[in-house]
């Protein structure tokens, strides 16, 4: 569905500007150990609030620690929540997602259920749950799954409600397929569209999410690298060093635009009618 | 309509109690024994297991979720445990500063939001449209703690325009008390702007195809009469939908805000408790977040009708 017809899709600006970011951004991630000679964590007293030079590409912060080094790590530690996230939000909400379109007696209970989930911005569950389970990696990932899934669930719930009565899937009962089958078959694979577009758009809000944990100290602990946490360190020498909170706030604005950018992109390629439904 | 009105009104109830079930759970579910932080590291067996029969946690957790559950309805959430006063005093008396940046915020995102979103889809494919997709695309992207540190960089520490933090009412600084407001209020704008930015440029963008547009035009009206009072008017349903879903993100923004600015609303007394592990409270300001959010969508649902008469609720 999306690259049978790759001619059409890498025309699109949002889209190649989307994936052209966020393939230089990759590169940082994977290959950091390459590109710096420096450790993330490795301190240098000596040489600590450093200005941007030719030997510290980007200064150095508190500690003498290279900040260019940090924030490729730092990239790379947002981009493994971010896809985490999106992996498990996925998982979940096209399970809840399918039991409930599919089967209107659980419908009911479920969508409740996650009316009253959703009637908490994802930032507060968030931050409440990395708060009450300590922070780190594993648990930022769980806790932003935890406070996203609804949405994705409600998006393919919809999607299977409108796709369940149509007469090809009528037609594949008649012959005797299976629930199951059909729900592999023809059900999700016709709701790819909008589950691909939130998905995408659940990448960008993880990102700026699990910044915001970091910042907020329930997120990544330090000294373990990430761009909220940098901002959070960087904000006590902001009159003496201000360059230091500048690049990790960049890195986190061009990886979340180019992600919702890529969002844009696909919903307007993919369905150009699920414009206004999601964003 | 009396009787969508009733029955939307019902449907609220079910979500308060799973709202309630929620903030109780993801509670009683952190680390670290309350009964032993309140009575020290050398409390007795002795003691712990009577100050736990004092305080009910003994219990099975369900029936403590129900007798919590019933004071709750009374707006009873019990005693924090470090500010040594009942949470429901000091929730309310936390209230006003958040309102204030709330309400504020989201003014200043509507006046924005809808100016860029409306000139973007007038503009439609043109350099105006670009532009104004750029900023609300920015809007949404931007990180608001960042932003904020760098607002307080430049018009704080830098030109010394504005205070670096704190809050003042009106009611003591006049208007001096609108300085205080400035920064904060600006940082969650500039999202609460993207947001209904967005909306705004694809509900008019939908509109504007409509029949009754072309009719408009060719019965000679003025291209801003055509604008502001069919398309927009026609266009305002999904944009008061995401005013209406968009305000608790607002809510959720000033936990991060007020921690930065240090304004004493509900979402630094949020900040503090979940640092401090202050169960009441915390459950407090996460049922205040998601109880504002219901009300804001029941009366966004129930405004439908009043936008559109022509809708009948089924």
């Amino acid at each position: 569905m999306l690259f049978n017809k790759n001619s059409r899709i890498f025309k699109e600006p949002y889209i190649i500007t989307a994936l052209i970011i966020l393939s230089i951004m990759l590169f940082l991630a994977i290959f950091a150990p390459f590109i710096t000679e420096y450790k993330p964590n490795a301190t240098n007293p000596r040489n600590r609030l450093q200005p941007p030079s030719s030997e510290h590409f980007l200064g150095t912060d508190e500690f003498g620690r290279d900040v260019f080094t940090r924030i490729l790590y730092g990239i790379r530690a947002s981009l493994q929540v971010g896809f985490s996230v999106v992996i498990l939000t996925l998982i979940f909400g096209v399970f809840i997602g399918v039991l409930s379109g599919f089967y209107p007696k659980l419908d009911r209970i479920i969508m409740r259920i996650l009316d009253g989930m959703m009637a908490f911005p994802g930032i507060i569950i968030a931050i409440s749950l990395a708060a009450i389970w300590g922070g780190g990696k594993i648990n930022i990932i769980l806790a932003l799954s935890f406070a996203y899934f609804p949405k994705m669930a409600r998006i393919v719930r919809s999607s299977v409600i409108s796709i369940k009565d149509l007469e090809y899937v009528e037609s594949a009962r008649a012959v005797g397929a299976g629930d199951s089958y059909i729900i592999f078959k023809y059900i999700l694979r016709n709701a790819a569209s909008p589950i691909l577009v939130q998905a995408t758009f659940n990448f960008a809000l993880a990102i700026l999410d699990e910044a915001a944990l970091s910042f907020l100290g329930v997120g990544i602990m330090p000294p373990a690298p990430s761009l909220g946490g940098m901002i959070t360190d960087a904000r006590s020498f902001m009159t003496v060093a201000p360059w230091l909170i500048i690049a990790p706030g960049l890195m986190i604005i061009f990886s979340v635009l180019a992600f919702n950018l890529l969002g844009d992109g696909l919903r307007d390629f993919l369905d150009p009618h699920l414009r206004g439904k999601i964003n | 309509m009396r009787n969508y009105i009733i029955k939307r009104i019902l449907l609220v109830i079910p979500v308060i109690i799973i709202v309630a079930l929620i903030a109780f759970f993801i509670t009683n579910l952190m680390p670290g024994d309350p009964v032993r932080v309140i009575l020290g590291n050398f409390a007795t067996e002795e003691q712990v297991i009577r100050l736990e029969q004092e305080l009910g946690l003994d219990q099975p957790l369900i029936i403590r979720f129900f007798s919590w559950l019933s004071r709750v309805v009374r707006g009873d959430f019990g005693n924090s445990i470090y500010l040594d006063a009942p949470v429901s005093e000091i929730l309310l008396s936390r209230i006003k500063p958040t309102f204030m940046i709330a309400v504020s915020s989201q003014l200043l995102g509507l006046v924005m939001g809808l100016t860029l979103g409306i000139t973007a889809a007038v503009n439609h494919k043109k350099i105006l449209d670009q532009l104004s997709i750029g900023v609300s695309l920015l809007g949404i992207s931007i990180p608001s703690f960042w932003l904020s540190l760098i607002l307080i960089y430049i018009f704080a520490v830098r030109l010394g325009w504005l205070p670096v933090s704190g809050f003042s009412s009106f009611s003591e600084a006049g208007l001096g008390a609108l300085r205080y407001l400035i920064l904060p209020s600006v940082t969650l704008a500039f999202m609460q702007a993207g947001l209904i930015a967005r909306m705004t440029r694809s509900a008019m963008l939908d509109t504007l195809k409509q029949d009754y547009i072309r009719t408009a035009r060719s019965k000679g009206l003025s291209a801003k009469v055509i604008v502001l009072k069919h398309a927009f008017r026609n266009s305002l349903f999904p944009v008061i939908t995401v005013i209406g879903h968009s305000f608790a993100v607002l809510l959720g923004g000033t936990w991060i805000i007020e921690t930065i600015f240090v304004i004493p609303g509900t979402g630094f007394l949020a900040i503090n408790a979940i640092m401090r592990r202050d169960i009441p409270v915390i459950q407090a300001c996460i049922i205040f977040v998601a109880f504002i959010y219901i009300i804001l969508n029941l009366l966004v649902d129930l405004s439908y009708g009043l936008i559109n008469p022509k809708i009948k609720y089924n």
